[in-house]
Formats: structure tokens, C-alpha cells, sequence
């Protein structure tokens, strides 16, 4: 689904962001980027969705070369991609439902269409009581769910997120963590860069570390921090590993066990388990408890 | 449809915003085009009165005399038709001695004392001259000068020719601040688009990450410039047309001065100005546009 290859980004005045990137992601995937600030994880993304060109090498987006894109291209690019930021990007003076629908009033969707879709999605994020609301008046995870509600309307295969809990408290991290990995599974592959160490440990999802603009670990079912007597190496691309098991007391299972069993299609309707920003339970113990980076 | 409705709603919301802003691109465009309709009106004006002139004669050939000069009839009127192969010439007509008398008698009808001394006799035949293009009477006067026949050649294309300086001057004049004020509108309509894209920048912004197309997000912005300009076009249009008005009111017996202008020209040109005030208003668009929203 995506595919980067040997990718640099040299910006301006010679900062080196990504220094030669390979990376695999499977369709399906739920891949997290992690990474301190500055290591390169939303240069990844913004390559990704062409908002910055690369200074050398290549990345396959939905089987389409980015890089070689002509620039009339890239609004078809981006439809494919749903896109959630840590500052939601939501527009002030427009309600919920009207923000929503903004992403396909742009494409030109018949008005009956928008508002069936508009309906349909801010169920699935468990805003459906809200449509009307300003989102001034909606708590920092209700934006956030919002801001996923606009970026899957469409339903894009793809969806990056760029710290998309950056703002938000542990407890409602979980919330916003829990429709992602149900948007997930209904086969939207999921990019997400964060620095957020209780959600990577509890999801136990693949896990891509970046350093100084580096790939330097890629593993699957990975935790945040890879603790290993020997500095981290780089792996093989789009090779998963097997996680490696170290001596640090796994806190609980991951997030969304009960999950597991609920089916695509419900997920599109669910309208009666909505999401809500509550405490949920283990998750958000192991939350609070395992929260130690910066 | 909704598509359209939408980007019309968008072009208005941001003109709304920018008031200011827009009233004074407006202004200028209107200020601009009325200068150049106006000259246009003003050029027009020139010629149709200097054309009708005298009849619209433009050269009097007057011919040497039968009985006194010895040259006939004949030769007289072979040069009226040879005048009248010329390509310079609309058309040429021969007065006589007894037309020319008449003449005199209607020009003097006041004047009994000149009448008494003026016989049929004195008074030369001539060939009276329409050219095509007033222009060229100069040339016209030289060819004839020299023909045996002709006794002297007259034209008003002299003060015609002054008078069409004098109105060149002026529309010069106008065109070029005209151009210049043109020019200003542009820019003050690139820089209002500027403004509304600032404004929008975050909303720009979002419509580039869910995959707006180019065309979509700057097409409300170009409507903008465009209707700016053609407001501007249709105040300058109205401003003109009351001064037609106004012009053509004036009481004109002296039959000196026509100041109607025709309404095939007039409608013409507002179409036309109309058309460059829209135009206006997208070159200053496009500039905005190219300026300050980026990829």
C-alpha cells in the first residue's frame, strides 16, 4: 500500500530530515512511527501526502509513484488519503456536521449523498448527538473525533495520523486509539506517528522507529522503546520481526480485545456503542502508568 | 449545480469580508474604463463632425475659365472623370457656372450688395471631392495642382487637421491614464485576492489535505476578481451613458458641433468595456493567485 524507497528529504539550509528510508506497509496494515521530535516522523508523512518533495529516491502510495506525480495529480492522491493532525485543522465558524462535509462538498458529492455519509460517520465516531455543535464547544477528543470523522468520510484506504493524541490526555488518547484501530479494521491501512509510549506499548501494533532521520528499528507487534543492551540497529524493510521480548513486565493485554469479534460491517453502524472519551477500564490505567517520555 | 452555487456563495462571503479593499479596485477599475470610453467617445465625436463637414466636400477643384483661359468643356470634364478613377476619391460632382451662381445667391441671400456684383460670368465651374479618407487630401491637392485645367484647389483639411491633433492629444492623454489607472486596478484587485486568501488560508489548507482540486480552490477566488472588475465595467458604462445623454440634450441648431454618437457604436463598446473590466479583474486574480497561493 505504501512503499518508500531510499528516500532523502534535504530541506533548505541542508537540515537532513530522512536519510535514506525503506519501508513496506501491507494493506491493512496499522503501522506507528515513532520517534523524538525532529527524527523525521512528520517529514515521513508530509512526503507521503506530497506536501514536500523528496531530494532523492521514491515512494509508491496506492500503487502510484508520489514523487513522479504531475502536481495536478496529487488532489486525487490525497482523496485516497484520510489525514488526522494533532491540531484537528477543523474549521471554527463551520458545525460538526458542516466541517464533515466540507471534505466532500470539495469533491463534489451530491448534497442527499454528503448528508447520508455525514450521518453515517459521525455515528461511527459516536458524535451523532453533536452534529450541530461548533467545535468550540466540543472537548479536545470530541474534535479529534471530528477530525477522523472528515478524513474517513470518504473512506480512503489509507489514513495517516501525525500525533493525533499530541493534545490530548491519556484517558482520552484510549478513546481516540479505540476507533482507529476500528477503523483499521475495517481494512484501512493506518499510519500513525506519535511519541506516545502507553498507547505504542498497549496496541502492540508494528512499530517503525526513526533517529536523526533514520529507520532504525521495524518490528512488528513492537513496543515504543526498544530496550536492548546494543544500540538499535536497522532492519530489513517491510520485514516484520518477531518482537523481541525483554525484561520489563507486559502491563496488560492490547487496547482492543473485546474488539477483535466485532465485524466490519457492524462497525460502519455502530451507532449504539459509541466511543466514548471515558476511562475504559485497563487501558487507561496502563495509560497513566507506563507514561514516561517527555 | 450545487458545485456552482457553492463557489459563487464563497466568492461573495469573501468579498464581503474585504469591503474596503474592494470598493477601492472597483473604483479604479471604474475610474479606468470610464477615461477610456470616454476618449473613445470623445475620438468619435471628432470625426463624425469633421467628416460631415462642408457636406462631407473635402477638396474644391476650381477650374480655369472657358471664355477667359481658353480650356473647354470637354477637357473640363475629363478631368472630372479622370478624378473620379482615382482610389483616394468616393466621388466627385461638377458644378457649373449657373449652380455655382446659385449657390452664391442662397450663401448671400442676406447680403443684397454682394449679390449685385456678382454675375454668372465670374464665378469659376468646379468639381467638388469626397475622399474616402480625409486624410489623404494633401495628396489628392498636389495631383491636381498641376493639371492644366485646375485654377486652384481648397480643402478644410487643414483645420480638420488641426482639430483631429487637438482630439489626438486628448486621447492620448486619456488612453495613457487609462492604461495607467487599468494597471493600478489590476494590482489592487491581485491584492484583494491576497486578502481573501489570507483570510482562508486554514479552510485553503484543509481543502488541499481531503484532495480539493486546483481549479476548485481557485475558482471562487477568480469569480471574485472577475465581478470586482465587471462592477467596476458596468459603473464606468453607466457613467458614460449619462454623459451621452447629457451631450446629446445639448442644443445643437448652431449645426456647428453634432454630439450624437451613434447607438451601434455605443452598444459595441459597452459590451467590449464590459468584457475588459471582467478581464481586468482576472489578470488581477491570476496575478493574485500566482503570487501568494502556493502549491
Amino acid at each position: 500500500m505504501i512503499r518508500l524507497q531510499d528516500v532523502t528529504k534535504v530541506y533548505e539550509g541542508g537540515t537532513v530530515a530522512v536519510r535514506d528510508a525503506n519501508l513496506d506497509v501491507a494493506k491493512g496494515e496499522f503501522v506507528f512511527l515513532v520517534g523524538p521530535s525532529g527524527s523525521g516522523k512528520s517529514t515521513l508523512i508530509r512526503l507521503m501526502l506530497r506536501q514536500d518533495d523528496v531530494t532523492r529516491g521514491s515512494i509508491w502510495v496506492a500503487g502510484k509513484d508520489v514523487t513522479k506525480m504531475p502536481s495536478w495529480k496529487v488532489p486525487f492522491l490525497r482523496r485516497s488519503i484520510g489525514t488526522v493532525f494533532q491540531d484537528f485543522k477543523l474549521l471554527p465558524n463551520k458545525t460538526v456536521a458542516e466541517n464533515v462535509a466540507f471534505a466532500l462538498e470539495v469533491l463534489g458529492r451530491p448534497r442527499t449523498v454528503i448528508r447520508r455519509q455525514v450521518t453515517q460517520v459521525l455515528d461511527l465516531v459516536g458524535l451523532d448527538g453533536k452534529a450541530d455543535r461548533k467545535p468550540k464547544q466540543l472537548s479536545g477528543g470530541e474534535q479529534q473525533r471530528v477530525s477522523i470523522a472528515r478524513a474517513f468520510v470518504n473512506r480512503p484506504p489509507i489514513m495517516l495520523a501525525d500525533e493525533p493524541t499530541g493534545n490530548l490526555d491519556p484517558a482520552t488518547s484510549v478513546g481516540i486509539m479505540r476507533l482507529l484501530d476500528r477503523i483499521n479494521r475495517t481494512g484501512t491501512t493506518i499510519v500513525m506517528a506519535t511519541h506516545d509510549h502507553a498507547i505504542v506499548d498497549a496496541m502492540r501494533r508494528r512499530v517503525v522507529q526513526l533517529e536523526a532521520g533514520r529507520i532504525v528499528r521495524d518490528q512488528s507487534s513492537g513496543r515504543y522503546e526498544h530496550i536492548q543492551s546494543p544500540p538499535p540497529e536497522e532492519q530489513p524493510v517491510g520485514e516484520a520481526e518477531e518482537p523481541v521480548v525483554v525484561a520489563e513486565v507486559l502491563v496488560t493485554e492490547p487496547v482492543s480485545e473485546d474488539d477483535v469479534t466485532v465485524p466490519v460491517g457492524d462497525l460502519l453502524d455502530a451507532v449504539d456503542e459509541p466511543v466514548s472519551d471515558s476511562i475504559d477500564g485497563p487501558e487507561a490505567d496502563e495509560a497513566e502508568g507506563v507514561e514516561s517520555d517527555s | 449545480m450545487s458545485r456552482i452555487s457553492y463557489l459563487l456563495r464563497e466568492a461573495m462571503v469573501n468579498m464581503g469580508r474585504n469591503a474596503l479593499v474592494v470598493v477601492g479596485a472597483i473604483l479604479a477599475v471604474f475610474v479606468s474604463l470610464t477615461l477610456a470610453f470616454s476618449a473613445l467617445v470623445l475620438n468619435e465625436l471628432v470625426k463624425a463632425n469633421t467628416l460631415q463637414w462642408q457636406d462631407g466636400v473635402h477638396v474644391i477643384v476650381w477650374l480655369k475659365d472657358e471664355v477667359r483661359d481658353g480650356v473647354t468643356f470637354e477637357a473640363q470634364m475629363g478631368l472630372l472623370d479622370q478624378v473620379n478613377e482615382w482610389e483616394e476619391v468616393e466621388s466627385a460632382s461638377f458644378v457649373d457656372k449657373a449652380e455655382a451662381y446659385q449657390e452664391f445667391q442662397e450663401m448671400f441671400a442676406s447680403n443684397p450688395a454682394m449679390l449685385e456684383n456678382v454675375n454668372p460670368a465670374i464665378l469659376p465651374a468646379s468639381i467638388r471631392i469626397k475622399l474616402n479618407n480625409i486624410e489623404e487630401y494633401r495628396g489628392v491637392q498636389l495631383r491636381l495642382i498641376d493639371q492644366p485645367v485646375v485654377k486652384e484647389v481648397t480643402s478644410p483639411g487643414e483645420s480638420i487637421e488641426q482639430l483631429a491633433d487637438l482630439s489626438n492629444v486628448l486621447n492620448m492623454i486619456g488612453v495613457v491614464l487609462a492604461i495607467i489607472q487599468g494597471a493600478s486596478a489590476v494590482v489592487l484587485i491581485s491584492n484583494t485576492i491576497r486578502m481573501a486568501i489570507y483570510a482562508r488560508r486554514e479552510e485553503i489548507g484543509i481543502m488541499k489535505l481531503v484532495g480539493a482540486s486546483n481549479w476548485f480552490i481557485r475558482v471562487p477566488f477568480v469569480l471574485e476578481g472577475m465581478l470586482q472588475g465587471f462592477v467596476g465595467a458596468v459603473f464606468a458604462v453607466v457613467m458614460v451613458f449619462f454623459a451621452r445623454t447629457r451631450l446629446e440634450s445639448i442644443d445643437d441648431t448652431i449645426g456647428l458641433f453634432d454630439f450624437r454618437v451613434a447607438d451601434s457604436f455605443f452598444w459595441k463598446w459597452t459590451f467590449l468595456f464590459l468584457l475588459f473590466g471582467a478581464l481586468a479583474g482576472f489578470l488581477g486574480s491570476a496575478l493574485g493567485l500566482r503570487r501568494y497561493l502556493k502549491e
